[in-house]
């Protein structure tokens, strides 16, 4: 009995397969250019255990495998990174095993994506605070937890996705399975807290990028969603950079979205790119040059919501040139997405932004508040100097969302936009992973790496020595044969 | 092989406009209850569930067979047989209420169907497909012009000889369609009672054959085109300007496909529930029975999502109902397909089973007592579901509902 037979024998037929045109649909991320790979064969497991059962088999016959939940992974993360690759399809696995509306707390197969979770928990009248990646409607759960995903919806109060993790179920290399957070005491019925029972071993799993082990069951802070909403955006003409920074660290002064409920903080340097999600914005974002600003913020209390949404207006208009709105018709973005939307959840048209086979080659870094405008003159200033260069390969380059989280920093959404023409990969990668290393190396962090940011971590000594040597005796522990996502920073 | 994709290569821009975000496997916008935006591909909850089975996959798929990364096989038309060309798809990737989606990419894919059908066609032209069971009916259509095997002979043997009808001329042609005249005909003597009663004359002809949507579904786009030749000159010669049919699988082909192969085409088609509906309004019918229990309305997909017919069949529901009209929680462009659709029932018939038995359980869920529907196609399926699981709800097309209605 070979290795495929083997894994038939855990899933069934029906749920392996190693035909190429099976396989093939798996070889395909959302970057434009890193190489698509076609896995061996691709399986689809229902449960923790049959995790555990392919990941020994795997092990076994020393074939690399290769996790992928939505499927939307920007970096290259969840595709293969080699031919003789075991796809494992973790997207059967998307039960809600518990809602807890006492302990608020939701128990889930990774495999769930954000939209479907949250769907159901809005009829609870609860969501997951933070909505998960800006990557889709169908990124899963286990794909968010693994990169400390965030763009969603709900960054700027509950920070990244992985903050509010306080339970997890994870099958490691070896085909064993631990729980960590309170289920680390056996005796615990229910997971409901993270930080206890000794060192964090949670983190380790936490943004991993998929090298550590297979998530099949998180469970999450959830929130009771306040009823009352405003939004608001501003259109910046001059100085956009800095008087972003001056309007955020003036609301984060006067208690951001502990004391003014704020939700979500986006800065879009170049409106136009957001502004093509729906005619409704074509005609009022069209023209301008500049940014524009926008946000949202909650409440349980009318009056309350009356009394932030005012101090918050008031800091935004001393550094802005007009507001736009109130509909989406006339300009609010959050309109759009937060009101007529139902919630914010994702705003990603970026990917497809200048037409057919166009995509975008993403760099996000998480950078302090206090840094973001000198980085984005940074990348301003290299845009400039590779203008001949990004000419040639038929890419251009920008920034396209500066996304605020909860305490001090910000994600920055740069990258290029790319054809996936073949002749031109090779030049459009070595642009992409210059432009990552600029961010690195001006003390921007990345935090969803896949297949080129996890290389470019290495290749470039952004790691500190000592702590990838570290890194690389945690992944022998919980991984000795190096089968889960083997290349992933260069392991 | 690439070379022999001619359609693929045609539509090679619109393929590889898909930015595989996958929201054809998994979008749920806004509450459960609902929602404001939801993917109801029937593959992704029957089958293996491989991104091989939906939208994305299919991308990619296309983007390797065009690259040459793959071969086209039997084992790859099996797959892409295993869709019923719902158009769940086109209605999340491209909406103009999703979020995740810039306006160029969605003008640029346009109709994910037509690219299934683009696929399904190239497949059949290079030798590898249609499936076995297609390919014995499209046998049997070349001859008889039916796919139930029946004998064209018997097309009209189905009408009472009390019910009157034109041979040619009238207020419109009743083009009544494959299962109506050979299956299920209680919903075309319906049609034709209710089209008595209102005083609209009708004109029937024996010369009509199948009007070829499973053939385009399924990719024998030539066998197609003799059907519409054929049907194009019956038509001509029926002195009419509408045509009306009881199938919502005829009305898409008669109102958005013919137009595409005949450049003449210049005849108003009308599903007769569209009919139905300007005929209480008219005050030209009008109701002695209300229909009593619960109901639940079912919205065929090629009158739905491929035709945006959604109020018609609600307005006539309203006007028959005495009780409570209940919306299932997946209706009009969210929708769930009944499985019968794209060839699946013919070529997979347990899937097709399995799926309607899903939306027997989501009309269950309603506490309707009655489940309708407007489409002889749908209904056929659904039937069988209520068999399969045993079901209690009553499963009636809701032309038969009218007929009991204003009698």
């Amino acid at each position: 009995m070979g290795l495929y037979d083997e894994l038939v024998k855990i899933v069934g037929n029906k749920y392996c397969s190693d035909k190429d045109y099976i396989c093939v649909a798996y070889s395909r991320g959302l970057d434009p250019c890193l190489p698509e790979i076609i896995p061996q064969i691709a399986i689809r497991p229902e449960s923790t255990e049959q995790v555990a059962e392919i990941i020994k088999v795997a092990n076994k016959y020393k074939t690399p495998i290769v996790p992928r939940g939505g499927g939307c992974g920007l970096m290259g993360g969840s595709k293969p990174i080699s031919k003789d690759t075991l796809l494992i399809d973790l997207t059967r696995m998307d039960k809600i095993i518990d809602i807890d509306q006492e302990n608020h707390t939701v128990t889930v197969q990774c495999g769930i994506n954000w939209s479907r979770l949250n769907a159901v928990l809005f009829d609870k009248g609860f969501y997951t605070g933070n909505m998960g990646p800006g990557s889709g409607l169908n990124a899963s759960i286990g794909g968010g937890l693994s990169h400390h995903s965030g763009g969603g919806g709900g960054c700027a109060k509950y920070g990244k996705c992985s903050e509010n993790c306080i339970g997890l179920e994870v099958v490691l290399g070896t085909g064993e399975v631990i729980r960590l957070g309170s289920q680390e005491n056996r005796y615990v019925e229910k997971p409901f807290v993270r930080l206890a029972l000794g060192p964090d071993l949670m983190g380790i799993f936490l943004g991993d990028n998929g090298i550590m082990g297979i998530k099949t069951t998180a469970t999450m802070k959830i929130y009771p969603k306040p009823p009352y909403f405003s939004g608001k955006t501003f259109y910046i003409k001059e100085q956009t950079y800095e008087n972003t920074q001056k309007i955020v660290l003036e609301m984060k002064k006067k208690g951001w979205s502990r004391e003014l409920g704020i939700y979500d903080f986006f800065f879009t340097p170049p409106p136009a790119v957001m502004g093509i999600t729906t005619d409704k914005l074509i005609e009022t974002w069209g023209d301008i040059k500049g940014g524009v600003i926008f946000y949202v913020t909650e409440a349980f209390d009318e009056k309350v919501l009356e009394r932030n949404s005012e101090i918050l207006e008031s800091i935004a208009e001393k550094y802005s040139t007009r507001e736009l709105g109130p509909r989406s018709n006339e300009g609010n973005i959050t309109d759009w997405y937060y009101g007529e939307q139902g919630h914010w959840q994702v705003y990603h048209p970026l990917f497809s932004i200048c037409g057919p086979d166009y995509f975008a080659c993403t760099t996000e870094v998480i950078v302090p508040v206090s840094r973001f405008p000198e980085i984005l003159y940074k990348l301003d200033e290299w845009e400039e100097e590779k203008y001949e260069e990004l000419l040639d390969a038929e890419a251009e380059a920008g920034t396209s969302h500066i996304v605020m989280l909860n305490h001090n920093s910000c994600y920055i959404g740069s990258g290029l936009t790319a054809t996936s023409d073949e002749d031109l990969k090779e030049d459009v990668i070595r642009l992409w992973k210059e432009q990552f290393e600029l961010l690195l190396k001006a003390g921007g962090v990345i935090y969803m790496c896949g297949q080129i940011g996890s290389q470019v971590l290495i290749d470039s000594r952004i790691y500190d020595e000592k702590f990838y040597n570290f890194l690389k005796k945690v992944k022998y522990i919980v991984d000795p044969n190096n089968i889960i996502s083997p290349g992933k920073f260069r392991l | 092989m690439t070379e022999k994709l001619n359609r693929l290569n045609d539509l090679k821009e619109r393929i590889l406009s898909c930015v595989a975000i996958g929201d054809c496997r998994g979008a749920l916008k806004g509450a459960y209850s609902n929602p404001l935006l939801e993917i109801t591909c029937p593959m992704r909850d029957h089958g293996p569930g491989f991104e091989a089975f939906f939208a994305r996959g299919r991308f990619t798929i296309a983007r390797a067979l065009l690259d040459g990364k793959i071969e086209p096989s039997e084992g790859l038309a099996e797959v892409i047989y295993q869709c019923t060309l719902c158009g769940a798809c086109r209605e999340v990737c491209n909406n103009p209420e999703n979020p995740c989606m810039s306006n160029p990419a969605r003008e640029s894919i346009n109709d994910h169907v037509e690219i299934w059908e683009a696929l399904r066609a190239d497949l059949v032209d290079i030798g590898i497909a249609p499936l076995g069971r297609h390919k014995e009916i499209f046998a049997h259509e070349a001859k008889e012009h039916n796919p139930y095997f029946e004998n064209h002979s018997d097309r009209l043997i189905w009408i009472p000889k009390d019910f009157k009808f034109l041979p040619k001329g009238g207020d419109a042609l009743f083009f009544v369609g494959c299962t109506s005249a050979y299956r299920l005909n209680d919903i075309s003597k319906s049609f034709l009672e209710i089209a008595n009663k209102a005083g609209i004359q009708l004109s029937i002809t024996a010369d009509e054959w199948c009007c070829g949507s499973i053939n385009l579904r399924s990719g024998a786009e030539n066998l197609f085109k003799e059907l519409v030749e054929h049907n194009w000159d019956v038509f001509k010669k029926a002195d009419v300007e509408k045509i009306v049919v009881t199938c919502a699988g005829c009305y898409k082909t008669l109102k958005y496909d013919y137009p595409k192969y005949v450049e003449d085409w210049d005849f108003k088609v009308l599903h007769a529930i569209e009919l139905v509906d300007q005929l209480f309004n008219q005050g030209k019918i009008k109701i002695s029975n209300k229909i009593e229990g619960k109901i639940t309305y079912h919205d065929p997909c090629h009158l739905g999502r491929h035709s945006g017919i959604y109020d018609a069949p609600r307005n006539v529901i309203n006007a028959i109902k005495q009780d409570d009209f209940i919306e299932m929680r997946r209706n009009r462009k969210y929708s769930y397909c009944c499985g019968a659709g794209g060839g699946l029932k013919s070529g997979f018939p347990d899937l097709a089973i399995e799926i309607a038995v899903d939306r027997i359980r989501e009309a269950e869920e309603t506490g309707a007592d009655i489940l309708t529907t407007t489409c002889p196609f749908c209904l056929n399926n659904l039937l069988d579901a209520v068999k399969e699981v045993n079901s209690k709800i009553k499963v009636i097309e809701l032309l038969e509902l009218v007929n009991q209605a204003i009698s």
